[in-house]
């Protein structure tokens, strides 16, 4: 949707993805290469959002969050230990940061209720029609990073534990609490 | 419930805001790729594809242009999608300031003093300015250098730092100028004596003196930080959190009111108590370009830029809890800044994208007055057309 030709922040268009191994694609956008980091983009966005969005359930501040990860990453790549994937790495800065965030805005409801009476336009406020975004919000920041780091993204509990720092006791037990109350929540949408 | 049932839903949720979201990052992440590269060079790998392609898609171009057919989808995108940014009975030059008073206009070239009519001087390879509050001086940075000039050119003092000057913001009493140097925090008294560091690292958010008190700065510390200190006691005042990074701050002209502008919403702090007296909100779909309250009471002037390329300039009366924005213009393209008039009769929005200035009536009349060619009468004889920035307009 080009309208000025000036902003290069709304109209760039986003290059499609080729089935190029990650590995490869960090060493040569490491070495310059933006087709590389076009792929390497396309193919992370989706999981960076998607996790961010459902950690913190407000559109805006999931895209501020996977934006900074990624251009986090992006500056940090001449450091970045090419022999790992680059995923984790990335989904451990996503799910930090929206955990951060989701702990912050519930601290200040707490502290200024005048600012949430006041703001409208909260996600956190209203009302979800999807379901399983509105089963998230039962759970506190900690169990749904758990549940979307091990549903979503598929990492396993030990994966998880290290990514968040955590005892794997403590990812084994916010999970199966998530989940209890997801399942509680999905079957029983009118409580 | 079952895993994969699980997983098939999480992966469905958000969907709504993605793709918008990705359109938008991608040039975030490209640019700073692009920026990474430039401090680090690094052995450059030819792109031969890169090449082709972009030689395809100049062919392509060319055709389009001079095909009937292609100038037919040229003007359907331009009608339909791209519209044609701009007003079209537009001023050929800035002859008057409506409004009254006097403008500091940063360009390739330097920093423009813009009179009441329209004339104009240029105080040659300046890179900012800020009118001190009388519009007596103006403080000029150029590279490492902050100076004290009066309109006519004449340098009453100088410093130099070891950053880059970035910001700066005279004081009310005229006794203070905060600058920003590096990502260092400074004071410096207006005689040019006395600088000292405020704080060594702050976010690159002009700061801001709040028009009442004894020399309070308001500034970012951190992104989503707000402080107001008492620059001489050097004593915190009070902080605010914020849940959006700070891109610019703006008081009322009574200092009851600050304003903090993030990228969707401006947060309005209690000036006394740094409390969020009022939070306002973007539509959906829109960012906020830029604020800016008025020399007189609690109105705020903004800009928005739309997802879909379209832009609008409000005001909002920021005391009445009940107020709703008050839409000035919308057209196609960004709004880059927005300015009230010293009278606050009028709005000035600068629209890149159609080379114009527009002068908005801000009261009950509507009125717009547009003047085109921004670029070129703020370079003149110079092929570089970058669109200038208003940097202040002060002093009716």
């Amino acid at each position: 949707m080009a309208v000025a030709g000036t902003d290069r922040s709304h109209f760039a268009p986003v290059p499609t993805r080729s089935a190029r191994n990650e590995r490869a694609l960090v060493r040569e956008a490491a070495r310059g290469s933006e087709q590389a980091l076009a792929e390497l983009f396309r193919a992370c966005w989706p999981g960076a959002y998607r996790a961010a969005f459902l950690i913190v359930h407000d559109h805006s501040a999931a895209e501020d969050i996977a934006q900074e990860a990624l251009v986090a990453a992006i500056r940090a790549l001449d450091r970045f230990d090419r022999r790992r994937p680059l995923r984790p790495w990335l989904h451990r800065i996503v799910v930090n940061r929206a955990i951060d965030w989701a702990r912050l805005r519930s601290l200040r409801r707490e502290v200024l209720e005048l600012e949430a009476a006041d703001d409208d336009s909260e996600n956190a406020t209203r009302g979800w029609s999807d379901p399983v975004i509105a089963a998230l919000a039962a759970l506190t920041p900690d169990q749904r990073a758990v549940v979307v780091l091990r549903h979503l993204l598929e990492y396993t509990p030990g994966e998880i534990a290290a990514m968040l720092e955590l005892p794997r006791g403590t990812v084994n037990s916010r999970l199966r609490r998530g989940l209890d109350v997801l399942k509680t929540q999905l079957e029983e949408p009118g409580r | 419930m079952t895993d994969e049932r699980l997983q098939r839903q999480l992966e469905r949720a958000g969907d709504d805001g993605r793709a918008q979201a990705e359109l938008r990052a991608w040039p975030v992440v490209d640019e700073a790729f692009a920026q990474q590269r430039a401090v680090a060079p690094r052995r450059r790998v030819l792109r031969p594809l890169l090449a082709v392609g972009g030689l395809a898609a100049l062919a392509v171009i060319v055709a389009l242009a001079v095909t009937r057919p292609g100038a037919a989808v040229a003007d359907w995108v331009r009608d339909h999608i791209v519209g044609t940014p701009g007003v079209e009975k537009a001023a050929p030059a800035l002859t008057r300031l409506p409004g009254g008073g006097r403008m500091l206009v940063t360009s390739r070239g330097g920093v423009w003093v813009v009179n009441r009519d329209g004339s104009r001087r240029l105080l040659s390879g300046y890179r900012g300015a800020t009118w001190s509050p009388r519009g007596l001086y103006v403080g000029a940075w150029r590279g490492h250098e902050l100076l004290a000039v009066e309109p006519g050119g004449r340098v009453h003092w100088s410093l130099a730092r070891r950053g880059a000057i970035r910001a700066a913001d005279w004081s009310p009493d005229g006794f203070r100028i905060a600058y920003l140097t590096g990502r260092s925090l400074r004071v410096v008294a207006g005689d040019g004596t006395g600088d000292t560091q405020l704080r060594v690292r702050v976010a690159p958010v002009a700061p801001a003196w709040k028009p009442t008190g004894p020399h309070l700065l308001a500034f970012a510390p951190r992104p989503h930080v707000v402080d107001l200190v008492a620059t001489d006691a050097r004593a915190l005042a009070w902080r605010h959190s914020l849940p959006q990074a700070t891109r610019a701050l703006a008081w009322s002209a009574d200092g009851r009111l600050l304003a903090a502008a993030g990228r969707t919403r401006v947060t309005v702090l209690d000036g006394a108590t740094g409390m969020v007296r009022r939070r306002i909100a973007a539509p959906a779909g829109f960012a906020i370009s830029a604020v800016a309250f008025a020399h007189r009471g609690h109105q705020i002037a903004a800009t928005l830029r739309g997802r879909d390329g379209q832009s609008r300039a409000i005001t909002v009366a920021v005391a009445e809890r009940r107020a709703r924005p008050r839409l000035l213009f919308a057209g196609a393209g960004r709004f880059a800044q927005v300015q009230w008039s010293p009278d606050d009769h009028w709005v000035l929005i600068a629209w890149p994208a159609a080379n114009q200035w527009l002068f908005l009536r801000s009261t009950r009349v509507s009125a717009v007055s547009a003047v085109r060619d921004i670029a070129h009468q703020f370079n003149p004889g110079s092929r570089a057309t970058r669109f200038p920035a208003i940097a202040d307009w002060c002093c009716g």
